[in-house]
């Protein structure tokens, strides 16, 4: 602005240089607003990225006019228009993203202090649950059969995984007890489940009962070393034990299906509840049910833990032991009943695990499951349970619609023949020319094509780096707890008022909480930018 | 440190120091009887083990240097950068692939001609030290460094290496596939011998062995090392002796330990913590590097081995107290000795026609191991140990050697 007003002498360098500086303000402006507004276009960018990789039409016809490549097959009409459905999709969510964008922020404006809306969190999760099912309906699928075992297998994996964030969130988020042995405690209830129902002949749903109170028990022997080791130690100790599971199920004759000869690892031929009333094909939609129904109780009974006086304890045992003791309460008591409630918690999706499969195979008690968990943990925002299923959902659906992406024709989608030719390029013409022709396909392993199910799980880490590098408080915050009263509702409305002279119709006892409310905005405000 | 005001006497009255030589011994020897009796609770009908005190003291020595490696670049990662980098397996598969590379590359082409150069391991270990090392910089250059600007915490810092991680090893495997890969490691040295009055000992490295001749002219006794045997402990473990020393000789050592101790402090005195961070990352990519390189020649190798070689080294680690060197040193022995006993004894216990059940377990028994030793030692045996040969030993981050290291010409 000084530059502006210095500019009184006419010369043509000045004039030039002030249309420079204004234009450079006008970039650095809408960088800024670009900044600003990034978490939202973020995931509109992505809805667009996955909407790219369902396959596009449009993209490609006006493409194909330039690039004479062979391996381009023209295509029918119907598929056209099948593969531009995403897109479409794709942009009105990114118009949805601003909108929301918009909504939040005039929202932010009445809930100071960290504070969200409620109903914007409940709205950002719907819209997530709503897209992740419109992808797999938009999904070039090649029959209605396995459309319909994309969709419920891809609800499944949602609410599976956010009942184990869920459960995570409650040991973690809420407790501040970091544990890595999701698998193990996941792996447990799988196990107890399924060798209940075969080797016993134990009801499915009694045998899910046992598993979380089989994974409630060890959880609650957990919090012996729990309370005497330090917090990483501990991490550290419930990573080796999922490890340790796994090679039982490999070694254990118990943990093992009888054969004639010997044995074969895994649990296999573990009966889900009431499978015998369905036909199978449709058996993994009743699954999805059960799972959305034991979702929504999971979520109740966190929910309720949550914002319980019990809640508050654990919370305030999260951020500092020493003075929850002082004040007389018993930490080994309330970290073992935590661990033991997490612990029953992640039996559920255990039960479902072994359920949806019908076997338990040493291949489902991964460790990189527990990384997958932790991500959707980090993405949706700890400490708060609407947060996991947002994760829960996009972690979900990344995976599950870049594994889809084996099921379609690679020469049809722009984006795989992108990936397709840049990785071939860079194997065949750069390491051929480096390291010589002939020696080098030998470890290239034949075809010069991307393997989709790899890259499902660079794209999820590629997300989690992003996540933490941008926005590591998530997308959806804890909300801070704040008691309802008059006094600072009032007060927020006051503050964020752009008037200043209404504050002068105040009470002058409030004024204190006034200028503070103020000072905090004004901090929120530069923290953002 | 505060747990010096504490006192050094133990569960029993006796100094912990002493608990730190009786437990891991106690574990060492107890362990082989205590399964034995498990294996003859569950299956009488055959217990015949074969005992070999060299090939179990080899293959201590051999799963220990390969924990060390990895267990040094957690605990430098732990000591200076603060957190537990989980990409250091990835780390390790990047060594090991670019090994791969270097052995399938036009100038050692080894599958073309069955007569490969003699140089290979050599080239490709130190292509793998410097080669991971530099990626680990970048990766930290790339995606650590911003967090550690905005003072992320070491949770965040943590789950974010988890992501690269997981980037990595996908990369990885989309390149390479999941299925094994091994280098060459036909080797041309020629041979030595050395005549001791009463034995002849002749290193006949063409032919990959060493053998013992009596002097009475009896047959050879052939210890059946290859050359890569031969330089794989010595290499790992004296690369970790080196390490330490220059930790404490050298103007970076100290600066590093001072980072370590109080980084706000060691900024203060004048010296550059990203460099020294910068410097540790390249460690930490280099140690585990060397040891996917010596993998990759030793076994067969695939992306899954990072991980699962990751875990026990996090046990070693936790074993030995989490940013001890010397406590990662001693525990890696730990855990690579209870590992090699176990072996023979597993393999003895399971029924001849049966599936290997119960040898699949020794690659529990690291985790066996820290559990039951964390168990009574809640803190790890490296910080005993500290305590008790800070005086004589090279112990790396006593305080008042991090005070020197502030006053000293930095």
């Amino acid at each position: 602005m000084e530059k502006q007003n210095s500019s009184t002498n006419n010369s043509i360098m000045d004039i030039i240089q002030n249309l420079f500086y204004e234009i450079g303000t006008i970039v650095v402006n809408l960088l800024k607003l670009i900044y600003n507004t990034s978490k939202h276009i973020i995931i509109s960018i992505y809805l667009i990225f996955i909407g790219l990789f369902t396959g596009s039409g449009k993209f490609k016809s006006g493409i194909e006019k330039y690039f004479d490549d062979p391996r381009i097959v023209t295509m029918s009409t119907n598929r056209k228009i099948i593969n531009s459905i995403p897109m479409g999709f794709g942009a009105i969510f990114s118009g949805f993203g601003a909108w929301f964008n918009h909504v939040g922020k005039r929202v932010e404006e009445y809930y100071p202090r960290g504070r969200k809306n409620p109903n914007f969190q409940t709205g950002l999760v719907v819209l997530l649950l709503i897209i992740s099912i419109i992808i797999a309906y938009a999904r070039p699928a090649t029959s209605s059969r396995s459309q319909n075992f994309f969709l419920a297998n891809l609800l499944l994996q949602v609410c599976i995984f956010a009942m184990m964030a869920m459960a995570l969130n409650l040991q973690t988020g809420m407790s501040g007890i970091v544990n890595f042995g999701v698998i193990f405690f996941v792996g447990v209830g799988a196990i107890t489940t399924s060798i209940a129902s075969t080797r016993y002949g134990i009801p499915p749903f009694f045998g899910m009962i046992i598993g979380m109170f089989v994974s409630g028990f060890i959880g609650y022997l957990l919090a012996y070393p729990s309370l005497k080791l330090r917090s990483d130690y501990f991490a550290i100790v419930t990573l080796s034990l999922g490890e340790v599971l796994r090679r039982m199920m490999l070694a254990e004759p118990f943990l093992q299906t009888k054969r004639t000869f010997g044995y074969s690892v895994g649990i296999s031929n573990v009966e889900g509840p009431l499978q015998n009333l369905f036909p199978a094909r449709l058996y993994i939609n009743f699954l999805a049910i059960m799972a959305v129904l034991s979702l929504i109780f999971v979520y109740w009974i966190c929910n309720k833990l949550i914002h319980s006086p019990y809640g508050r304890v654990m919370r305030s045992i999260r951020e500092d032991e020493d003075v929850v003791e002082s004040y007389g309460y018993n930490i080994f008591n309330y970290k073992a009943s935590i661990l033991a409630i997490g612990g029953a918690l992640f039996a559920i999706p255990g039960a479902f695990i072994a359920w949806r499969l019908a076997s338990v195979t040493p291949g489902s008690i991964q460790v990189t499951t527990t990384f997958f968990v932790w991500g959707a943990f980090i993405i949706g925002g700890k400490g708060n349970n609407k947060g996991m299923i947002a994760g829960a959902s996009i972690i979900v659906v990344t995976r599950e619609v870049v594994r889809a992406l084996g099921n379609i024709n690679r020469s049809e989608s722009l984006i795989l023949t992108v990936i397709d030719s840049v990785y071939e390029f860079i194997v065949v013409d750069i390491g051929g020319f480096i390291f010589g022709d002939t020696t080098w396909s030998r470890i290239a392993s034949g075809s010069h094509t991307v393997d989709l199910s790899l890259l499902q799980i660079f794209i999820v880490g590629l997300i989690i780096v992003i996540f933490m590098n941008k926005f590591k408080e998530g997308l959806i915050p804890e909300t801070p707890y704040l008691l309802e009263t008059e006094e600072v509702t009032k007060a927020s409305k006051i503050a964020n008022s752009s008037n200043p002279t209404q504050s002068s119709s105040v009470d002058k006892n409030n004024i204190h909480a006034i200028s503070d409310l103020k000072q905090n905005h004004k901090n929120q405000k530069e923290g953002e930018q | 440190m505060s747990e010096e005001n504490k006192g050094n006497t133990g569960y029993f009255g006796f100094p912990t120091w002493t608990y730190v030589i009786i437990i891991p011994i106690l574990v060492i020897v107890l362990l082989p009887y205590l399964l034995l009796i498990l294996g003859l609770l569950f299956n009488w009908e055959s217990s015949s083990i074969n005992f070999n005190p060299t090939s179990i003291t080899y293959n201590a020595l051999l799963f220990g240097a390969l924990y060390l490696g990895l267990a040094i670049s957690l605990t430098l990662g732990y000591k200076i950068l603060k957190f537990p980098n989980f990409a250091v397996g990835e780390y390790f598969l990047v060594g090991g692939y670019i090994a791969l590379y270097i052995s399938n590359s036009r100038w050692f082409s080894s599958y073309s001609n069955d007569n490969p150069s003699s140089s290979l391991l050599f080239v490709a270990l130190i292509a793998g030290f410097i080669g991971t090392g530099l990626i680990s910089v970048l990766v930290d250059l790339l995606v650590f460094k911003p967090l550690r600007q905005r003072d992320a915490t070491p949770q965040t810092l943590m789950i974010s290496s988890l992501g690269v991680s997981l980037g990595l090893r996908a990369l990885l495997t989309i390149r390479f596939g999941t299925g094994t890969h091994k280098i060459p490691t036909i080797q041309e040295f020629g041979g030595a011998e050395i005549n001791i009055p009463g034995i002849n000992i002749k290193f006949d490295l063409y032919r990959f062995n060493v053998d013992l001749i009596t002097s009475t002219g009896d047959s050879p006794i052939n210890l059946g090392l290859s050359v890569l045997d031969v330089l794989l402990i010595p290499t790992i473990f004296g690369l970790a002796l080196v390490f330490f020393l220059l930790l404490k000789v050298t103007k970076y050592g100290k600066a590093m330990r001072a980072v370590a101790s109080n980084k706000d402090l060691a900024a203060s005195s004048g010296i550059n913590v990203e460099h020294i961070n910068l410097l540790a990352n390249f460690i930490v990519g280099a140690f585990a590097g060397i040891t996917g390189v010596f993998y990759i020649a030793k076994y067969s190798f695939d992306p899954a081995d990072g991980l699962y070689l990751l875990l026990p080294a996090f046990a070693v680690i936790v074993l030995g107290t989490v940013g001890s060197l010397i406590g990662a040193f001693v525990a890696s022995l730990l855990i690579g000795f209870s590992r090699a006993y176990s072996e023979p004894i597993l393999s003895a216990l399971q029924r001849p026609l049966d599936r290997n059940f119960l040898s699949t377990y020794k690659e529990v028994i690291p985790f066996v191991v820290l559990i039951i030793v964390l168990l009574f030692y809640t803190q790890g045996i490296g910080e005993a140990l500290e305590r008790r040969f800070n005086a004589i030993s090279f112990s790396s981050y006593k305080k008042s050697d991090n005070l020197q290291a502030m006053e000293g010409d930095l």
